[in-house]
């Protein structure tokens, strides 16, 4: 028997397993697309992981619940959200399209409402920076070459949808309340 | 008194901040309102109660209740431009009554009923046409006042609202004017008007030819009203209520999220009760795997076992056993060593006496290569003077040889200048 793998099966294999989303305009997307189903029974039977392919992105699910990454993540998007209508910004469309500054997060986070929760999340001593470098490997965010400012990827997607389901089960605990 | 149209307008008139209020009250409860809040408005205004119901501006129905009949519903929502939005099905029976009258005027032989159908059609196209230009308009500035969130309404209330009126208003609006949706008005209205454009030329009667002309040029400038309000739903009035319900939603969702942390970390609720987003962790991934010389290695484990007799090494008579290792403890002592004795002019022949020095009260007296070569590997250690001493040394060769005589071989090695870099 021989084993045979798709093209880029060691990049595909590593960038996912280490978190990273691989975005529509990566070269390794097409042969993912591809290989779609070759991948799946791959990363179920090989460690028990559900490869989840959308139109532009491509990621493994995590089911444990107490990820850090995830948790950081959210607070740091929820509190940017909670700051950016505050002043009157359309959140969706400033996140989609908006370019930001490395320094402007670490103050909005600091002076926010919910500071006492961005401290929780315990990035002091690492901070921001770090956190936003990590962001950048895993393809959630493109920092730039001088690493000052960055912009949002596709892989956001997640969180409005996060949000959105957060949203829609407050309703219906309060529809069934009524 | 004497009660006119001329009266009632003047009434109006005069009164125009009461009746203002009085509409915008009423409206919140379908026109219909209690007698004390109606004579609550009227004290404030300084209006008399009588008036109103001489006017019949008011009627009074049981339970102290009195309403605003429909005529001034019409006329005080056109004149306030504030239409109150009755359910999708109040639209729609224009619609089905639209379609009803077409069907019977194709079917009608007699000039008198046809002549009736036409005025009915007419004016049921003029009275739907109405309806969605001033429903459209509503829903326009109540999504707009939604939007800049006047009445500073929570989040979750806020997606409350746009999803019903996307679901409710919006969208059914949309289906009963889009162009494509075969049971829609615009295709009633293009039915009719073709029907009503051949008809104008070859109807019987001349005088119904005429009626069918109106009917033409009627349906047809009501087509084009329907395109532009379908056009404004479809991209504006849609677009901008589906925007502020998914970011009230988003908003909805991360100010839960932040008081469910909050909560978490007052210890009201269990960690493992968190929403959790869907993302991969890092798995680092500690394979424990083998060494590709584990085989080798093994196999010279697996012969020396196998071996009958175990042997051991005795040192023979007078031997000294010669336990010298460059260890960590002495790597420190000679780099040390080197430290204070720099500038070295010649380090080879410093590793030599050096050595020398060392075993100089011991038995030991040879300096083999073995050691020699041990602590001739200072020569290579750069980094590590750098970061114990905070030095840098200059490595300068020389031509000339020198030959150093070790116990077991005999050297010749170029002679090594050796001092602290001066930047």
């Amino acid at each position: 028997m021989t084993f045979e793998t798709p093209k880029n099966h060691y990049e595909i294999v590593n960038d996912l397993l280490k978190g990273k989303f691989i975005l529509w305009n990566e070269v390794y997307f097409d042969t993912l697309t591809k290989e779609q189903d070759f991948y799946k029974a791959f990363f179920k039977e090989s460690f028990g992981y559900e490869l989840v392919l959308r139109k532009e992105f491509a990621y493994l699910l995590s089911k444990n619940t107490g990820e850090e990454f995830s948790k950081r993540f959210t607070v740091i998007l929820s509190i940017l959200c909670y700051e950016w209508n505050l002043q009157g910004r359309d959140i969706k469309d400033r996140i989609e399209n908006g370019s930001f500054s490395v320094f402007e997060i670490q103050t909005l986070l600091e002076n926010s409402t919910y500071s006492d929760i961005f401290k929780l999340i315990k990035l002091k001593e690492e901070g921001i920076e770090k956190f936003l470098k990590e962001l950048d490997q895993r393809n959630i965010i493109n920092l730039d070459n001088n690493k000052e400012t960055f912009e949002f990827t596709k892989a956001v997607d997640l969180f409005f949808e996060f949000a959105k389901e957060i949203a829609e089960n407050k309703l219906l605990s309060q529809t069934k309340e009524l | 008194m004497n009660i006119n149209g001329k009266s009632i307008l003047g009434f109006l008139h005069r009164n125009y901040d009461f009746v203002h209020r009085f509409f915008s009250i009423a409206k919140q409860t379908n026109f219909f309102i209690k007698e004390e809040t109606l004579k609550d408005v009227c004290r404030e205004f300084e209006v008399k109660f009588d008036d109103l119901k001489e006017y019949r501006i008011v009627r009074e129905q049981r339970n102290n209740e009195y309403n605003l009949p429909s005529v001034y519903v019409q006329f005080l929502s056109h004149l306030f431009s504030d239409f109150s939005m009755p359910l999708h099905e109040s639209v729609d029976k224009y619609r089905v009554s639209i379609a009803g009258y077409y069907t019977q005027l194709l079917q009608e032989k007699e000039h008198n009923k046809v002549n009736g159908l036409i005025n009915s059609l007419v004016s049921e196209i003029e009275e739907f046409s109405e309806i969605i230009e001033n429903r459209t308009q509503q829903l326009l500035k109540e999504t707009r006042e939604l939007k800049s969130n006047v009445s500073q309404i929570d989040y979750l209330e806020k997606t409350r609202k746009a999803s019903y009126w996307i679901d409710n208003y919006i969208i059914p609006l949309n289906d009963i004017l889009e162009r494509e949706n075969p049971h829609s008005v615009y295709q009633e209205l293009t039915r009719i008007s073709d029907f009503a454009s051949r008809q104008q030329y070859e109807y019987a009667r001349f005088e119904i030819r005429n009626q069918f002309t109106t009917l033409y040029l009627h349906s047809k400038s009501i087509i084009d009203e329907v395109l532009k309000n379908s056009a404004i739903i479809s991209k504006e009035l849609l677009p901008l209520a589906e925007r502020i319900k998914s970011e009230s939603q988003i908003l909805t969702g991360a100010i839960a999220y932040l008081e469910d942390i909050r909560q978490a970390a007052l210890g009201l609720k269990k960690a493992e009760e968190l929403p959790q987003i869907a993302f991969f962790e890092n798995t680092r991934l500690n394979h424990t795997l083998y060494s590709e010389s584990f085989g080798q290695d093994a196999k010279f484990l697996w012969e020396r076992l196998q071996e009958d007799e175990s042997f051991v090494l005795q040192p023979t008579e007078n031997e000294v056993f010669d336990n010298w290792f460059f260890d960590l403890e002495t790597k420190n002592h000679y780099k040390k060593k080197l430290i204070q004795d720099l500038p070295i002019d010649n380090f080879f022949q410093w590793c030599y006496t050096s050595l020398q020095a060392e075993f100089q009260d011991t038995e030991l007296k040879n300096i083999d290569t073995e050691k020699f070569f041990a602590v001739s590997s200072l020569l290579f250690l750069d980094e590590e003077f750098e970061k114990d001493f905070k030095i840098q040394l200059d490595t300068v060769f020389e031509p000339e040889k020198v030959e150093i005589h070790l116990a077991d071989l005999i050297l010749e090695v170029p002679k090594i200048h050796l001092k602290t870099l001066i930047k």
